[in-house]
């Protein structure tokens, strides 16, 4: 068991759910397709989201004032995201047209990498492929916010940055800029995608590797194995707050940058 | 401003169709979901052989990059429909209750702010009509002071006028009383004296003298006046 253990493994899509205490769900395969557990966790993460906004809105649509301490710190983050994320990177009038698609994101980000930090849980965030869904959700978000506000021609236009050259050299810089501008827009997408995605992985990779410690010591003598295993799970409790503070940090820069990308698409440079 | 549907959702259409083309395009096991994951893939795994759905765990080699395009196509629906979910019944109405709420209290604000201006201007306007109404009241009071003391000074002298009148009349009454007394005494004294004097002269003088004698006395009186001024002497 100890020989075996690979930190890796924690931090990959399983088709089993793991359930502590009890041991290892095998999940179903719907459709053709195998259920992972991250697709469990996504979805847990979506009912959790149903589970919190749908009452705050109902509450919030009845009463004049919010009153409970969860209830406002869910409005609390909703009202920072649109004041000091969005109306701030998009603009006042755009902003309101794509917080919807910013509050989703942050909360489900939120919440996707919250998982991960509880008893059977795992981040989903902790995936290339769920982080380059939203990441090509964002760039999605680019481009629609850019067609709309200046056409497609306006929006592909707007890319490359006003020069200060002699006209004589504009025809031979302008298409370089053009592509150097097109790569950079894919770029920052895909590094968005990257950035939650590996900060999530290297987290649980340092938690896993640094209890695995525990299990490699498992049978030495009790004078070993003894100061190490309080030097791991004494560790891990401390990374795990470190982790607690990346989870909120790093659903805080997905949805800025995706709003400072959406409004770099809506104003001319 | 949230009725918008198309720029929420928009990201979503754009997403949905990019996977979708690249499922029809390509080998669907074994391509990466987005476009640039390939790169990222290439440069990052020693094989460069991208396993498609790989749950490496079993195999004891784990790809950390490995596509997945099930459950990036999984994680697409599943945010799309909680898109649509909450936008409908959580994000519209909370956004909405929201700005009511700011809207609510920007002018509970206001209206607080106009109340109190209109208090400090009632109050100013009460404070200048109490000092008003105190110099009205100083006024009237200094009126009516000054109506007392002219009255009261009407009734003293008009009351020193009339004793000074009483005074006189009596002082007349007396003296004419005083008058006649005295003109009763000459008389009774004349009277008295000429008895005396005619006991006195019965046996000298005649009938006739007698009485001669008297007139002249009574004329000479007479011409003294009660007063006693002129001479008898």
């Amino acid at each position: 068991m100890a020989d075996e253990h690979n930190p890796l493994d924690h931090v990959i899509d399983h088709p089993t759910l793991e359930i502590p205490f009890l041991g290892e769900l095998d999940l179903p395969v719907l459709f053709g397709i195998q259920v992972t557990r991250f697709m469990v966790m996504e979805a847990v993460a979506a009912l959790l989201m149903l589970a919190i906004f749908i009452p705050l809105a109902r509450h919030a649509a009845r009463q004049k004032v919010t009153r409970g301490r969860l209830l406002n710190v869910f409005e609390a983050i909703l009202v920072f995201i649109r004041d000091k994320v969005a109306r701030p990177a998009i603009g006042h009038h755009h902003a309101d047209q794509f917080l919807p698609y910013l509050w989703t994101v942050f909360f489900f980000v939120l919440i996707c990498n919250l998982l991960g930090m509880i008893p059977g849980g795992a981040s989903a965030t902790g995936n290339i492929n769920v982080t380059a869904t939203l990441a090509l959700m964002t760039l999605g978000a680019v481009v629609v916010a850019g067609v709309k506000e200046m056409g497609p021609a306006g929006f592909l236009k707007n890319l490359v940055p006003h020069m200060d050259v002699p006209w004589i050299m504009k025809p031979f810089l302008w298409p370089l800029m053009f592509v150097i501008e097109v790569a950079g827009l894919l770029i920052r997408h895909v590094v968005l995608s990257v950035r939650l995605f590996a900060n999530m992985l290297a987290g649980h990779i340092v938690l896993a590797v640094i209890l695995g410690f525990t299990l490699t010591v498992s049978e030495a003598a009790l004078y070993i194995k003894g100061p190490v295993i309080a030097a791991s799970v004494g560790g891990v409790v401390l990374l795990s707050l470190l982790e607690l503070f990346v989870a909120f940090l790093q659903a805080y820069i997905f949805t800025f940058l995706s709003a400072l990308f959406i409004g770099a698409a809506v104003h001319s440079h | 401003m949230l009725r918008r549907k198309l720029s929420a959702f928009g990201p979503l259409m754009t997403t949905l169709i990019t996977l979708t083309a690249i499922w029809i395009g390509g080998h669907v096991s074994a391509v990466a979901a987005p476009p640039f994951e390939d790169t990222a893939q290439a440069d990052a795994t020693h094989e460069g052989e991208p396993h498609g759905d790989t749950h490496a765990a079993s195999e004891g080699e784990i790809n950390i990059l490995a596509a997945e395009s099930s459950l990036a196509i999984y994680t697409v629906i599943v945010f799309f429909l909680l898109l649509v979910l909450l936008y409908r019944f959580a994000w519209g109405p909370i956004s909405k209750a929201l700005e009511d709420r700011e809207q609510s209290l920007e002018s509970a604000f206001r209206e607080a702010e106009n109340a109190r201006a209109e208090a400090a201007a009632l109050l100013e306007q009460h404070r200048k009509q109490m000092e008003q109404v105190q110099d009205q009241v100083r006024q009237i009071m200094d009126e009516a002071n000054r109506k007392a003391e002219t009255a009261y000074q009407e009734r003293l002298s008009q009351a020193r006028s009339d004793a000074e009148a009483t005074v006189e009349r009596a002082t007349r009454e007396i003296s004419a009383a005083k008058d006649q007394a005295v003109a009763e005494l000459y008389e009774r004294s004349a009277d008295l004296a000429v008895t005396v004097a005619g006991q006195v002269l019965r046996r000298e003088i005649s009938g006739d003298e007698h009485r001669r004698l008297i007139e002249v006395a009574s004329q000479e009186l007479q011409s003294v006046g009660p007063n006693g001024r002129g001479g008898l002497s």
